[in-house]
C-alpha cells in the first residue's frame, strides 16, 4: 500500500498534477495553473524538488552509450570557430592560438584563408565584420502576458529573440514577431514554444531601420497585421 | 558552470566530458537511431555555450537541466519526423558488441551498472506506471495525449505518474543511486 503523500504536505489536489509537471508531461492550461500556485507554496516547491529527484535517474536508466569522438571534435570546433568572432575585448583563449597556429601546419587551409581575406579587404566585409558588436536589449511583457520574460540578443543586422513562460497558444497559434518601422508593423517571423514553454525565434529582416521588436499571437503561418494584443515589446533605439 | 557561462572553452571541454554521454545516451534513447542522436546532442550542447548556458541552481543540478536540454531537443526532432522511433529494448551487452574496440573507463563501467539497477527499478514498477513515465518521460507526450493513447481518464494517467516516481524515490531511499537521494517525502 502507498500513502498518498499529499496528506503530508497538505496539498492533495496538486499531489497528482505535480508529478506529471515533473516529468514535464503536465498540459495547459493545468501546467500554467500549478505554475501560479508554486509561486507562493513553498511547500509544493518542496515536494516538486524531491519529485524531481525521481525524475533526475531517469535518462541514468537507459543504456549508456558512448559518444562518437568525431561528435566531441565537432562540438569543439564550433565552439572555437564561435570564439574566433571576437565579442568585446575578451581575452583570446590559449585554445584559438593553438587552432590558429593549427593553419600555419595545413598549406592549404592557410592559402585559403589568405584568399577569403584579401577577398574581404577587397570587399570592404571585414571593416563592417571586425567591428561588431553584440548586445542584450530588455523585452518587456504587456499586461496580456505578465508572466513572460524575453530578452533580444542583437549582434549587427540581426537578433535572436529568447523567450520563457508565454501564454498559452489555442489550437492552430503560433506566436509572430514583428519589426515597427513608424507607424508600420511588418512581419518577421514566427515560432512555437518548447514544452518547457522557453522558445527562440530569428528576428529577420533588417533592423538598421527598426524601431521596434513586438511579439502577438497570431492564426497557423502568421498574418500581415497583428491581429490579437502585444504580449512582448523591444525598442531597439 | 560560471566558467561555461562567460564562454571559457577550456571549461566547456570539461562540461561536455562530464555530461556528454548521459547526453548522448539519453538523446539516443528518445530518437532512436545514431545519427540523429548526434544532432541532437551537438545542437544541445551548442545551443548551452551560445545561450551564455543560463543555469538556475534552484532548479536542479547542472546535469539534469543539461538533460532537459537535450530531452526537449530530441523530442522536437521525433516530432519534426527526423528520426524513428525509440528502440526500449536494447541492453548493455549489446551496446557493448556494438562499441567492440573500445575498453570501458572505471567512470563508464559504474554508470552503466547504475543504469542497470535502475532499469530494474522501473521494471519493478507495474507496467501501468512505468508505461505513462515512458511515455511521459521518453516519449515527449503530455499526460492528456497518454489519457487519449491509453484510453485511460486524464486523472488515473497523473496518479499512476505519482505512484511511479513515489516508487522510484523510495527505491533511491534504499540506497541504489544518486547523492541526492533522501527519499523522505516532504
Amino acid at each position: 500500500m502507498t500513502e498518498r503523500p499529499g496528506s503530508r504536505w497538505g496539498h492533495d489536489e496538486f499531489a497528482d498534477d505535480l508529478a506529471a509537471y515533473a516529468l514535464g508531461a503536465l498540459a495547459e492550461p493545468d501546467a500554467t495553473k500549478l505554475e501560479r500556485h508554486l509561486q507562493d507554496c513553498a511547500a509544493c516547491q518542496a515536494r516538486l524538488r524531491w519529485l524531481r529527484g525521481a525524475v533526475e535517474v531517469l535518462p541514468g536508466s537507459g543504456e549508456q552509450l558512448i559518444p562518437p569522438p568525431a561528435l566531441r571534435e565537432r562540438i569543439l570546433s564550433q565552439v572555437y570557430d564561435d570564439l574566433r568572432e571576437p565579442v568585446g575585448g575578451d581575452a583570446v583563449p590559449e585554445r584559438r592560438w593553438r587552432s590558429w597556429r593549427g593553419l600555419a601546419w595545413r598549406p592549404a587551409t592557410a592559402l585559403a584563408a589568405v584568399a577569403l581575406l584579401l577577398a574581404g579587404i577587397a570587399g570592404g566585409y571585414f571593416v563592417r565584420g571586425s567591428g561588431e558588436s553584440r548586445s542584450v536589449i530588455a523585452v518587456h511583457p504587456t499586461a496580456a502576458a505578465s508572466d513572460a520574460a524575453a530578452t533580444l540578443e542583437r549582434v549587427d543586422g540581426s537578433a535572436t529573440l529568447h523567450v520563457r513562460r508565454m501564454p498559452a497558444l489555442s489550437r492552430g497559434q503560433v506566436y509572430e514577431v514583428w519589426l515597427r518601422r513608424g507607424a508600420r508593423l511588418d512581419p518577421s517571423s514566427v515560432f512555437v514554444l518548447r514544452r518547457d514553454r522557453t522558445g527562440e525565434a530569428a528576428v529577420s529582416g533588417p533592423l538598421d531601420d527598426a524601431d521596434g521588436v513586438l511579439v502577438t499571437r497570431e492564426p497557423h503561418g502568421g498574418s500581415e497585421q497583428p491581429t490579437s494584443p502585444v504580449l512582448l515589446r523591444a525598442s531597439l533605439h | 558552470m560560471t566558467l561555461v557561462a562567460r564562454r571559457d572553452p577550456v571549461a566547456f571541454e570539461v562540461f561536455y566530458d562530464r555530461h556528454g554521454g548521459a547526453a548522448y545516451s539519453l538523446a539516443h534513447r528518445i530518437v532512436g537511431e545514431v545519427g540523429t542522436a548526434e544532432d541532437v546532442s551537438q545542437e544541445a550542447f551548442l545551443s548551452i555555450w551560445r545561450s551564455n548556458a543560463r543555469f538556475d541552481p534552484a532548479r536542479g543540478s547542472v546535469r539534469s537541466w543539461t538533460l532537459g536540454i537535450v530531452r526537449n531537443r530530441a523530442i522536437d526532432a521525433v516530432r519534426r519526423g527526423a528520426s524513428r522511433p525509440p528502440r526500449l529494448d536494447l541492453d548493455d551487452e549489446q551496446l557493448l558488441e556494438s562499441h567492440p574496440s573500445r575498453d570501458l573507463t572505471d567512470a563508464e563501467a559504474i554508470r552503466r551498472e547504475t543504469a542497470r539497477e535502475l532499469r530494474g527499478a522501473l521494471a519493478a514498477l507495474p507496467p501501468e506506471q512505468s508505461k505513462v513515465i515512458e511515455l511521459g518521460y521518453f516519449g515527449g507526450l503530455s499526460h492528456a495525449e497518454i489519457a487519449e493513447l491509453l484510453g485511460d481518464p486524464i486523472g488515473t494517467v497523473k496518479g499512476r505518474m505519482r505512484l511511479g516516481l513515489e516508487k522510484i524515490r523510495a527505491t533511491l531511499a534504499e540506497g541504489l543511486a544518486g547523492d541526492d537521494a533522501s527519499g523522505a517525502s516532504p
